[in-house]
């Protein structure tokens, strides 16, 4: 196993292969390019690994999802600020001569334009491409931006662990067999993908037998011998153990770059059990190891992933959750690494010991699980993607929560909406009121004329447009990714695309879904709601001096951002505000849903997630008529804008609970709680948490803080090392967040 | 009303009331009956409705704050509660002097100056014409007069929650039992509605009223602020013998007694009163809980958007407090909590 490349020899292998194969298919030209990326992709086992499965990550790869100059990028993929760093760092250096650099150049020039991401940007139509004018989402102000990836593939890991690599192989083979020569393509290059992943255990077979023989520690010695074993094995067998399973799909997860782990109680608890029972592992063991395959999935992805327990749709739901509460002792070991969030489908006649155990943990401040409640979102995966209640039972989410179906959708995210930019948008004519660029459609300008009903018509039909150009962009990739590649490794392990013959983007998946990422979505409802009570019913301010306020940023004109920010809020159960909230949301979200008419997808939802992305996109926008200052952070997921809910916790709950689940692919609700709600037994919790499923609440990220330690642990960081807060789709130690993400969690309201 | 009269209506009450409001939650009583709304009719002035109380009785509560108090506490936390009608709150500091008040204002109680905003109390009449053109909610009206249904139907509103977590409405004030009729109303629409009540109260109220209302209340929030006789007229302006006639009356009846203890540094946090605490809970049979309330300063920022002086004492340590909580619980064997 090779430890260290000359700069630029993998990448120019690889181009190299790309250009001989340009003639063929994609599919074997695929096959060529992995053949030689994943030949050099891996490196030797740290210190301390339990099992094998490290990477050295080329700068030109082929891939599902990969990060790089800021953005993500999907199938061919060039990291071109990492490969300028690196030419400017061998230009100077004697052993690198001309003749090599020019290549290099001339192989940076090639990808420049070659790269799936330029060439799904190449085909946007003049129609709608000056709203998207960049893919830079942190620092370009539109409303809309491109995020070119395919994410959240949840693969059959279970079918994985039961035929092994090489059972992999017969089953495709007796597919063959029958098959005509367009789906022979297939099973013949899954074979020919599978002996290159066979190749990478060999490899590491030989390499830990290597470190065997310079290893003088008894305990390590024992690691390695176990670790051999398992790699040896796994070239000619299905796994034995829970062991070999874990080594098995963390080295197939990192060869094909796969992050999500799904539900895991689901696929491994019967391997789990077996191997308990036979001896071959003990809990404790499996804790460990389970302990370091996240780790290295981790430290070699670097991208957020959940585990998803608990739920309804389960095999064998006692085996089931006794293995989910193995995954609760990984969540104690893991205390200060957040990945993977863990998440538990609650339901009514669910296990209670597993319940009250998680409710303990976070009471306990640890972050996770996160709560989601099958008893609606079951019935609302049904209606949003129009699928029997068997298949909506197999719903399962990744990333910042999108839903999709296990093994038989995707749903990846490749565009994020900016609501609050839109609604500026629509005040200002189409144009951005700092810059002057035309960044949305010219929908007349907001005057002393305007009615309100024609300012929200103005508003829907931007929101009309920026859906239709959404559903645009996600079939725009799914169609140029489809020209790229087979996406062997994936299609592989997707329900149906072996019995079809078919890469998951050929018409192979079942379910080919999609979704959109929707920002500041309350911040848009209530700066409506402010402008009609300010403007138009309390007459407090004219549609001229409401544009000069915000144009100043409230500067000049204090008294009018009062009368603005003393308008009903969302959050408050107060119907003034929620019930124009609850109709926006739904239009919103049915416009994103009805591109499905327009595009090939069988699904296209709007996800209300949240991460820190309401800090980075308000920075796109100015004053907001809610009161909001120019740049000040967006309302989060589903939440009310900061500090705007002010009747205690009941009436959020009930302003939460107002919004339509059963027409997006998930809103997200953070609740920031203290420690006492889960005094005497949690019984306060559990009533929250009961109360919020039976009003119709989908899923709950719970942060429990004392609101004191959090004001003293931006003066004093030092003394609150181990302080957790859920920032919005992912956690993380309060003083390690930038100040203003702190601020941004500090200002909602604690409970 | 007579007394006859109030004991029909809580017989009516309890047994006919429009529970559209809680419709689609199943409280085990039945709709219809005959016609009876005159109850739900009853006004009050309500001062606060505060969804999410966790510390006014069991469970996820609905507090509905009453304005009006006989008594006159030095340390009180709510004054905003003691005048019976309607007033006027203003904050100085969030003032922008930007004149919607005294373009608004009907007996001319504001004057703007170029740095200030006064107002003038013996003008203004309480009416809220400039608390609702107020853009900063500087001018804030305290106190509104509502109907028993208005205020349940807000109540209403957080019933699952009380239903998951064993809670529901508690009434308090000022002194709830100074608005009987309303106080009554709501408490007979609230148990029609399967609600658990609690009443907070001084206790400085007719006995006969409290005998009436009291098959109304599950838990009575019992207030109990000094032991010595004329120590308590120094503090609240009123001796304290009714209230230990009736706290007694309460306890004969079978009602459940929680009494919350306010301690005041320098002025009630000495070893006998806080023995004597612990020997009248004793001395009584259905006090559940002593709670010990410790002084906090919500109340000083408040006298002064009412312009007027109020009393400071400082705000005791978490040690200082634990002491008061042993020194009571060291002599009864109800149990003790800070509140």
């Amino acid at each position: 196993m090779r430890t260290s490349y000359r700069p630029f020899e993998r990448e120019l292998e690889f181009t190299a292969r790309y250009r001989a194969f340009a003639e063929k298919s994609k599919t074997e030209r695929e096959l060529a390019v992995l053949e030689c990326q994943l030949a050099h992709y891996f490196v030797p086992p740290h210190e301390g690994d339990l099992l094998a499965g490290r990477i050295d990550r080329p700068l030109i790869t082929f891939s599902p999802c990969l990060e790089g100059d800021g953005i993500d990028k999907v199938g061919y993929a060039i990291d071109e600020a990492a490969c300028e760093q690196l030419l400017r760092q061998i230009e100077g250096d004697p052993a690198y001569d001309e003749a090599y650099l020019a290549s290099v150049r001339e192989m940076l020039t090639f990808w420049h334009t070659e790269n799936t991401n330029a060439k799904v940007r190449r085909r946007f139509p003049a129609d709608w491409a000056f709203a998207v004018p960049s893919d830079d989402y942190i620092g370009y102000r539109a409303a809309i931006h491109p995020i070119y990836r395919l994410a959240g593939l949840h693969l059959d890991f279970k079918k994985l662990y039961r035929l092994g690599l090489c059972g992999l192989q017969d089953e495709l083979r007796t597919l063959g067999a029958d098959a005509g020569e367009e789906k022979r393509e297939f099973y013949t290059a899954c074979i020919r993908m599978l002996e290159y992943v066979k190749a990478i255990f060999s490899a590491y077979a030989e390499e830990v037998w290597e470190m065997l023989s310079t290893c003088d520690d008894t305990a390590r010695r024992e690691e390695l011998t176990k670790m051999h074993r398992c790699l040896v094995n796994l070239t000619a067998a299905p796994p034995a153990d829970f062991r070999e399973a874990l080594q098995l799909q963390v080295i197939y997860m990192l060869a094909g770059r796969f992050v999500e782990l799904g539900r895991v109680d689901e696929y491994m608890q019967e391997i789990y059990h077996r191997s308990v029972r036979e001896g071959t592992v003990t809990r404790e063991e499996a804790v460990r190891l389970l302990d370091n395959m996240f780790t290295l999935l981790h430290e070699e992805h670097g991208r957020d992933t959940r585990v998803i327990i608990g739920g309804v749709g389960r095999k064998d739901p006692v085996a089931s959750d006794a293995f989910a509460d193995v995954m609760l002792d990984v969540l104690e070991r893991r205390r200060f690494c957040f990945y993977p969030q863990i998440s538990l489908r609650c339901h009514a006649g669910m296990n209670t010991a597993l319940y009250e155990r998680s409710l303990d943990l976070l009471g306990r401040g640890y972050p996770f699980p996160l709560l989601y409640n099958d008893d609606v979102n079951v019935p609302s995966v049904m209606r949003a993607m129009d699928v029997s209640r068997p298949t909506a039972e197999q719903y399962s989410f990744f990333g910042c929560g999108e839903f999709m179906l296990d093994r038989r959708s995707i749903g990846t995210p490749n565009t994020a909406l900016n609501i609050a930019k839109v609604l500026e948008l629509t005040l200002y004519n189409g144009f951005d009121p700092l810059t002057g660029e035309r960044l949305g459609l010219q929908t007349g300008a907001f005057t002393d004329k305007t009615s309100f009903e024609e300012l929200v018509q103005r508003f829907k039909t931007q929101i009309d447009f920026f859906c239709g150009a959404a559903g645009a962009v996600q079939e725009m990739i799914y169609d140029v990714c489809a020209e790229e590649g087979t996406f062997l490794q994936a299609s592989l392990l997707l329900e149906d695309c072996p019995a079809r013959g078919k890469g998951f983007l050929d018409g192979g998946i079942r379910h080919l879904g999609g979704t959109v990422e929707t920002y500041g979505n309350v911040t848009a409802y209530d700066s409506l709601v402010a402008i009609r009570t300010a403007v138009y019913e309390e007459k407090q301010l004219t549609a001229t001096r409401l544009l000069q306020a915000l144009r100043t940023n409230f500067t000049e004109d204090e008294v009018a951002q009062q009368y603005l920010r003393r308008a009903p809020k969302f959050g408050n159960d107060d119907p003034r505000a929620d019930d124009l909230a609850a109709e926006l949301h739904e239009y919103i979200c049915e416009g994103i849903r009805k591109q499905r008419e327009n595009t090939r997808l069988d699904s296209f939802l709007a996800v209300v997630i949240n991460n820190s992305m309401n800090v980075t996109l308000g920075k796109h926008v100015d004053a907001t008529p809610d009161g909001r200052f120019a740049n000040d952070g967006l309302s989060n997921a589903n939440n009310p804008s900061n500090g705007c809910d002010t009747h205690g916790l009941t009436a959020l709950i009930r302003s939460m609970t107002k919004m339509d689940t059963s027409i997006h692919a998930c809103g997200n609700q953070n609740l920031k709680v203290s420690p006492s709600l889960f005094q005497n037994g949690g019984a306060g919790i559990q009533a929250v948490v009961s109360s919020f499923f039976a009003l119709g609440g989908q899923q709950l990220n719970l942060s429990v803080v004392d609101q004191a330690a959090l004001e003293d642990a931006m003066q004093h960081p030092e003394k609150h090392g181990d302080i957790i807060v859920r920032v919005g789709g992912f956690s993380a130690r309060f003083v390690t967040l930038a100040p203003e993400v702190q601020c941004d969690v500090l200002k909602r309201t604690a409970y | 009303m007579s007394g006859f009269l109030y004991y029909i209506d809580a017989i009516m009450l309890t047994v006919v009331v429009d529970i559209g409001v809680a419709d689609t939650l199943q409280w085990g009583c039945e709709k219809g009956g005959i016609d009876f709304p005159e109850g739900e009719d009853v006004m009050g002035c309500v001062f606060d409705i505060q969804r999410f109380s966790l510390h006014d009785g069991p469970g996820i509560r609905t507090t509905v704050f009453l304005k009006g108090c006989p008594l006159q506490c030095r340390w009180c936390h709510n004054p905003e509660s003691k005048r019976r009608s309607s007033e006027l709150l203003f904050d100085q500091r969030k003032c922008l002097l930007c004149g919607a008040c005294t373009a608004t204002c009907p007996t001319h109680a504001h004057a703007l100056g170029a740095k200030e905003h006064t107002v003038d109390r013996a003008r203004c009449v309480g009416c809220g014409a400039c608390a609702a053109v107020c853009p900063t909610g500087c001018l804030e009206l305290v106190g509104t007069e509502r109907t028993v249904d208005e205020v349940l139907r807000e109540v209403m509103r957080d019933a699952v929650f009380y239903q998951n977590s064993g809670g529901g409405i508690t009434l308090s004030g000022g002194e709830p039992l100074l608005q009987f009729d309303f106080t009554y109303s709501l408490l007979a629409a609230a148990k029609a509605r399967g609600l658990h009540t609690c009443l907070e109260t001084c206790g400085f109220a007719d006995a006969e009223k409290l005998r009436r209302i009291a098959p109304l209340v599950d838990i009575f929030l019992y207030d109990y602020k000094e032991s010595d006789r004329e120590r308590h007229r120094a503090y609240t302006g009123v001796y304290n013998e009714q209230i230990l006639a009736n706290l007694a009356m309460l306890d004969e009846t079978g009602c459940s007694i929680i009494l919350r203890c306010p301690i005041i540094p320098t002025l009630n946090d000495r070893t006998e009163h806080l023995e004597a605490i612990a020997r009248l809970a004793e001395k009584l049979y259905h006090v559940t809980e002593i709670h010990v309330e410790p002084y906090h300063a919500l109340g000083v920022s408040k006298s002064a958007r009412l312009g007027e002086e109020s009393f400071r004492a400082e705000t005791p340590d978490e040690e200082t407090v634990t002491a008061w909580v042993a020194a009571i619980a060291a002599h009864t064997h109800v149990p003790v909590r800070k509140a």
